[in-house]
């Protein structure tokens, strides 16, 4: 997917509009990191949004996959764990933004 | 803190600092705040509560409560949960306790008040003995008269310094959880911690306009809402600078990032 086709889904601009407060450089690698996870899982940011719910059954469906997967992803990440689990807060951020919501993962000294 | 400050500083508490464990003695003066408020007929044996403490309360059960608040992360944060309910049983001493409440002077005969007449009408009146009628007028009257009693204890939980808020959960998960007796009902969640969020929280919460809720005379018509008492509440605390305040946004992403929650 092209840059431009990557930014003109209305997914990421829901996204991107949740972002309107962070500097350009703040806001750019958060949408890096939500494109990076789209290529990860081989979906586009709007098909993971449409995946995850049953709009139907008004019931979530792979919720599941989608927290494995940004489990997987942000473990992924050469750092240190506070890092990898900001990585995938962007991804959860991004699915709130959206409507759809994955758990986050409790830190230990909750 | 004066009162009216204690009820414009009151916020939802979403925010909690997981690692500062509540007084107990805090907690007592919140329960005490519920207790001593009004309550139909007096009969405060209606409203009850289980107190969850992280650290005291077995894993199991603060554990087995968060999952029954749908793993709200402001629950795992509080160290501490009332769970309040109403006990329907607790009607049933209403007889004694209005007995009490004329031998205490509180009822009184220039009113009509004596031993006679709650038992000739006011135990056979369902508006006022609500166990000799409808069960759903005492299932709303009893959720009222718990709601009077959360709604002190929140603002007593603000005057010692803390932060607190009310959740919603699975009813029924609760009352097995917590082995209540089939006459009692589990309402609200009241957490308890110490805000991790500043005073202000974002500011005051939005609120409709107080001449589409208060009426004067008739339903319509505005009370009116005089600008110089608007002004002394302002003064006093009770109003205060309305949500969003400007540096909120950058205030919730440094509290995600805290918690390790998305923003």
């Amino acid at each position: 997917m092209t840059d431009t086709a990557f930014h003109e889904l209305i997914t990421v601009q829901r996204y991107a509009a949740h972002l309107s407060d962070l500097d350009t450089k703040d806001r750019d690698a958060r949408l890096n990191t939500i494109a990076e996870f789209a290529e990860f899982v081989g979906r586009t940011p709007d098909e993971m949004i449409a995946e995850i719910f049953n709009e139907e059954t008004r019931k979530y469906r792979k919720r599941g996959f989608y927290s494995d997967r940004v489990k997987e992803f942000s473990a992924a990440l050469d750092g240190p764990r506070n890092r990898q689990l900001a990585r995938g807060n962007v991804i959860r951020s991004f699915f709130i933004a959206n409507g759809r919501r994955i758990p986050p993962e409790q830190p230990d000294w909750i | 803190m004066e009162f009216k400050r204690a009820v414009g500083t009151r916020r939802t508490t979403r925010y909690y600092q997981a690692w500062r464990p509540v007084e107990k003695e805090k907690v007592q003066k919140i329960l005490h705040a519920a207790r001593l408020q009004s309550h139909h007929g007096n009969a405060q044996e209606v409203r009850k509560a289980v107190v969850i403490t992280k650290g005291e309360t077995p894993d199991a059960v603060r554990d087995g409560l968060i999952d029954a608040v749908y793993n709200q992360p402001q629950a795992h944060q509080a160290p501490v949960a009332i769970v309040w309910c109403t006990d329907m049983a607790g009607w049933e001493p209403l007889r004694p306790t209005l007995l009490k409440l004329i031998e205490s002077g509180s009822l009184t005969s220039s009113y009509g008040w004596s031993e006679e007449f709650v038992d000739s009408v006011v135990m056979k009146t369902p508006d006022f003995n609500v166990l000799a009628g409808d069960v759903e007028f005492a299932k709303w009257l009893s959720a009222f008269e718990c709601g009077l009693g959360v709604g002190s204890a929140l603002l007593a939980a603000t005057d010692e310094g803390l932060g607190t808020g009310l959740v919603t959960g699975r009813r029924e998960q609760i009352r097995e959880l917590l082995k209540m007796p089939e006459s009692v009902i589990p309402t609200q969640i009241q957490l308890v911690g110490y805000s991790a969020e500043s005073t202000e929280a974002g500011g005051q919460r939005p609120r409709p306009d107080f001449e589409d809720l208060y009426f004067d005379g008739t339903w319509g018509t505005s009370y009116g809402n005089d600008e110089s008492v608007v002004a002394e509440l302002s003064d006093a605390g009770m109003i205060q600078a309305a949500a969003p305040l400007p540096h909120r946004k950058a205030e919730l992403r440094a509290l995600a990032g805290m918690f390790g929650l998305p923003e």
